[in-house]
């Protein structure tokens, strides 16, 4: 349930023009550029995921093969 | 006891704005420290959901206002009841930029004080067991749900140390030029009539009136037009959270039986609950997410092939995952120039949720699945849209007068005072400066609790 707000359009109730950005502090929008930085996934690599998707689940290939072969050989699997 | 009106001369060693868990929990045990406190509730002793907020973004309709409950009691008398903690990774989590300015292990004396409040047994809390390398069994008794009305209405009644005042809204916070102390509050009738209880510096006022109330109180709009007293950093009401439910989001088929995991010894019903080591989730950058399995079938056509494959048993189960939104300024609250049934400015919240929070999802969920792929202990499944498209919440209003040391970009410091001031204190979810994924009720209480003690001299702060 929403009742109209006295005519304030949102983007005046919230404040989300030039005068609510200028709150952040510098030293605000420093911290939360460091911890970004700091978030970022260290360990990670950027290689190939190493498992194939068969209807959203994370399965090897061999897998992958022998469940659609499964399915391909239960009754009223498409021909 | 109960009384009918303010006392002519009244004497309390502090003052309680709200009955919810944290108020009642701060008032008894002040009390139990012979401190004499006055507990004033804009509700009744019925509680009652209102039409006091407006929503926008993820969470609206007037979902909160049935979260949002006035009255004896407050909202434990439309809680559900299920309890966790934190994990120490939702105090320090550098993937969302928060430290809360408590050390995590000191709260756990007052989550085991604040167990059996909610009739939880205190061994249970914290309970977790490895699951597989990189996840942990944390489980999430939901036992019957506490109401604070019933439980201790009695109690409150009898006491000599607490009088309750119902039916009286705050609708003004005064406070001294230097803005160091408050100084006063106005309290309401519903005839309109308003009273005005002075308080001095020594006098610690407690605003425990919710996770949207507390924000709206520090946000009351003052006659001379200045800043709301409370609110001189401009960052009351910022920073709203909830806990994003994602219904169905996964899937997952292991030979892991989590039956045999749960203490069936310590607690009764409950949710199997996975989630992320910290050394883990540091590593992928995650933030919270608890990943509750539930409907344990071996009937499922990858659990018969995995079964078959390995020669043993596999056991589907259906993920809902509870999550964590990454503190954004830009969710808030704000009071519209609407009043609502007790005189206070309606508010206006908007909670939307980004990218990142649904990406966490997503992400918990492949960790889980590499993990169980790598050691051959089952296989995960994403659910695409319900990950990325569909999203409820669970009543849980978080961040909007949150805790920090430092003033321009917090509202109170790690004792929960607002700061500044001397005698100007909030208690409630909306002092969490990140929301993990743990229902936050256990940790409402456990926090009053502790500034009780500090109230009362029995904690160093």
């Amino acid at each position: 349930m929403t009742t109209p707000t006295s005519g304030l359009s949102r983007r005046a109730l919230f404040g989300i023009g030039g005068s609510t950005l200028l709150v952040a502090s510098a030293a605000t929008a420093w911290r939360w550029r460091t911890s970004r930085v700091e978030a970022s996934p260290r360990g990670r690599t950027d290689g190939p995921i190493p498992y194939a998707d068969h209807e959203g689940w994370m399965v090897s290939l061999a897998e992958k093969r022998a469940l659609q072969a499964r399915s391909a050989d239960s009754p009223g699997a498409a021909r | 006891m109960f009384i009918d009106d303010l006392p002519t001369s009244p004497r309390y060693d502090a003052v309680i704005v709200g009955a919810g868990p944290a108020g009642v929990s701060c008032a008894m045990a002040l009390a139990a420290a012979r401190r004499r406190v006055l507990i004033l509730e804009s509700g009744g002793r019925q509680a009652v959901a209102g039409d006091h907020s407006v929503g926008y973004g993820h969470f609206a309709g007037g979902y909160w206002n049935q979260h949002w409950v006035r009255g004896l009691g407050g909202t434990s008398q439309a809680w559900t009841g299920w309890c966790t903690i934190p994990t120490p990774l939702d105090f320090d989590n550098p993937a969302i930029g928060i430290r809360w300015p408590i050390a995590y292990e000191s709260m756990t004396p007052y989550w085991r004080r604040a167990a059996p409040i909610l009739d939880h047994r205190a061994a249970f809390v914290g309970y977790q067991v490895p699951f597989v390398p990189g996840f942990l069994y944390r489980p999430v008794p939901t036992m019957a749900p506490t109401r604070f009305a019933e439980k201790f209405g009695p109690a409150l009644q009898a006491s000599a140390e607490i009088d309750v005042l119902l039916d009286r809204p705050i609708v003004g916070l005064e406070a001294n030029a230097g803005r160091s102390a408050l100084t006063a509050l106005t309290l309401a009738r519903r005839d309109g009539a308003t009273t005005r209880l002075d308080v001095t510096p020594a006098q610690p006022v407690v605003i425990a009136a919710g996770g949207l109330g507390n924000a709206q109180l520090l946000m009351l709009p003052r006659v001379d037009g200045t800043v709301s007293v409370g609110n001189e950093s401009g960052v009351v009401g910022r920073y709203l959270m909830e806990h994003p439910q994602f219904t169905l989001a996964g899937e997952v088929v292991t030979d892991g039986e989590l039956d045999h995991l749960w203490p069936v010894d310590n607690v009764g019903a409950g949710m199997h609950v996975l989630v992320a080591e910290r050394a883990l989730a540091v590593e992928r950058g995650l933030m919270g997410a608890g990943l509750q399995c539930s409907r344990k079938t071996p009937d499922h056509d990858l659990a018969r092939f995995l079964s078959a494959a390995r020669g043993r048993p596999y056991f589907h189960y259906e993920i809902t995952v509870r999550g964590e939104m990454r503190p954004a300024e830009h969710n808030r609250v704000v009071p519209t120039a609407e009043r609502d049934v007790f005189g206070l400015p309606r508010l206006a919240a908007r909670c939307v949720l980004d990218a990142d929070d649904h990406r966490n999802v997503e992400d918990t969920l492949r960790a889980l699945g590499e993990t169980l792929m790598r050691l051959e202990r089952g296989r995960v499944r994403l659910n695409n849209d319900r990950i990325y498209h569909q999203v409820d919440g669970q009543g849980h209003t978080l961040g909007t007068t949150r805790m920090g040391e430092d003033a321009s970009t917090s509202v109170v410091d790690g004792d929960c005072r607002v700061h500044g001031y001397a005698n100007l204190f909030v208690a409630g979810s909306s002092v969490f400066p990140s929301g993990g994924y743990a229902n936050p009720t256990m940790t409402i209480v456990a926090l009053a609790l502790r500034l009780a003690d500090m109230l009362a001299g029995k904690a160093a702060t």
